[in-house]
């Protein structure tokens, strides 16, 4: 189901509003909404709430085989999901045009931009490496999924302890969380969205 | 991979290119016999075709609109284009991220209103892969939508630019755009020097970004008259065929 536009009057008041300075909601033009976030009992559950759109990420790791041509390499996955909780105009299986943008804006923004060392995730080189699987679910939309789905990407990833490992030879032994105090992952920088509109042609 | 020197100490890069020299560009219109309009573009060698169907029926009704018509891009890459022969799925992401790019390029540009209920269609191809494929993609459909007749405001011209070690460079190839660099696509409309698409993969200093910026808008005028004389080469040839 498609989304409906809004009605002339709407668009009409708006654009008016803007002509004189003034947001529908009261802030300046390069204000930010109260930004709120709210850690999970388990590392690596974060969600964000921006104004009226809150985004749930989640972070989860496993040990995996590394590809034969990057065996120094773990893996780092993004998964977002815009169900139809966030808005009618998601639909559940079909990829819209947005849902793709989004996830490929954060794809590029952490991992393209190495946000996330991924080879500080080797084990034994060639056989073992972690992959980092970071669920994004978008639970309500009220506009600029983009910069809460980046804020909670992120938050996610520093929040996150993945299990101690011991390398002793050929020998690995992954520790449980209550063997070993969990280890942060190694992050490089912090990479935030934002996102500008241009209205009535600048 | 041994680090290949992407820029030589003289300032010439890997394939013999100064910093702001744009590849060889060769460009058609009129290859398809079937699509309203076509357009096959070169450059260097990332080969690019593109096909637009249109004004035509919309296919599904729910998606008409009742004052404008509405575009769809679908973007197909060979699988024989790289270099290793690999099989995109459909729905890869990277592919309909790009044809989202290419359409909300052109959404502002083509005069939609003259068109109402009714949808383009955009099909590219690409042959052979080489670096710059958005940059081809976006010049490919403008020179098919004017071979289509579809009214629009004004060409849109593209350019890659990058940083490639010391210098700025334009249109990026394969093997610099796999490296670290940065990679900045920008659509611009000519005659006004409005931009309509910026991209942007991997990071890049913001002090660079200025200079970056303005490389790929000179690149984008020297594609403009490339375009411009192909384009206006093949009308006066239409126009002789007519006279006679």
């Amino acid at each position: 189901m498609r989304d409906t536009d809004p009605s002339t009057n709407e668009r009409d008041f708006l654009l008016a509003a803007l002509k004189d300075g003034a947001r529908i909601d009261g802030r300046k033009f390069y204000d930010f909404r109260t930004l709120r976030l709210t850690f999970g009992a388990e590392y690596g559950a974060v969600e964000v709430q921006l104004g009226n759109t809150r985004v749930l990420a989640k972070v989860s790791c496993e040990v995996i085989r590394p590809y034969t041509d990057k065996p120094t390499e773990g893996f780092l996955m993004f998964n977002t999901e815009l169900s139809p909780m966030a808005s009618a105009a998601f639909e559940v299986g079909r990829q819209t045009d947005e849902e793709v943008l989004v996830s490929r804006l954060i794809e590029k923004a952490m991992r393209r931009s190495r946000a996330l060392d991924t080879e500080g995730l080797c084990i034994v080189a060639g056989e073992k490496v972690w992959s980092i699987r970071v669920d994004i679910h978008f639970l309500d939309h009220d506009g600029n999924l983009v910069d809460a789905a980046c804020i909670a990407a992120i938050t996610a990833l520093l929040h996150f302890r993945r299990p101690d490992v011991t390398v002793v030879g050929e020998d690995v032994t992954i520790h449980t969380l209550e063997q070993r105090n969990p280890v942060p992952l190694s992050i490089h920088h912090i990479p935030i969205c934002t996102t500008f509109a241009f209205f009535n042609n600048g | 991979m041994s680090r290949a020197e992407l820029l030589s100490p003289e300032g010439l890069r890997i394939d013999g290119r100064r910093p702001a020299e744009l590849r060889k560009i060769t460009s058609t219109t009129c290859v398809l016999s079937q699509a309203d309009g076509s357009a096959y573009l070169e450059h260097g060698n990332t080969k690019v075709l593109a096909a637009v169907y249109g004004p035509r029926e919309a296919r599904h009704r729910a998606l008409v609109l009742h004052d404008r018509a509405i575009l769809n891009v679908e973007l197909n890459v060979a699988p024989f284009s790289t270099g290793e022969r690999r099989r995109r799925s459909k729905n890869d992401k990277r592919l309909l991220e790009m044809a989202s790019f290419v359409k909300q390029t052109f959404e502002p540009v083509v005069i939609a209103t003259l068109y109402p209920r009714s949808q383009i269609d955009i099909y590219l191809q690409v042959i052979q892969h080489d670096g710059g494929t958005l940059q081809a993609c976006i010049n490919a459909t403008t020179m098919a939508l004017i071979d289509a007749g579809i009214a629009m405001t004004d060409y849109v011209c593209a350019c890659t630019a990058g940083w490639v070690e010391r210098e700025a460079a334009i249109d990026l190839n394969y093997i610099e755009e796999s490296s670290d660099t940065s990679e900045v696509t920008i659509a611009m409309l000519p005659k006004s020097s409005k931009i309509t698409l910026t991209q942007m993969e991997s990071r890049l200093h913001v002090d660079k970004l200025e200079e970056v910026f303005r490389l790929a808008g000179e690149g984008c005028k020297q594609m403009y008259e490339v375009m411009d004389k192909t384009i206006r080469d093949r009308a006066e040839d239409l126009a002789r065929k007519m006279a006679v």
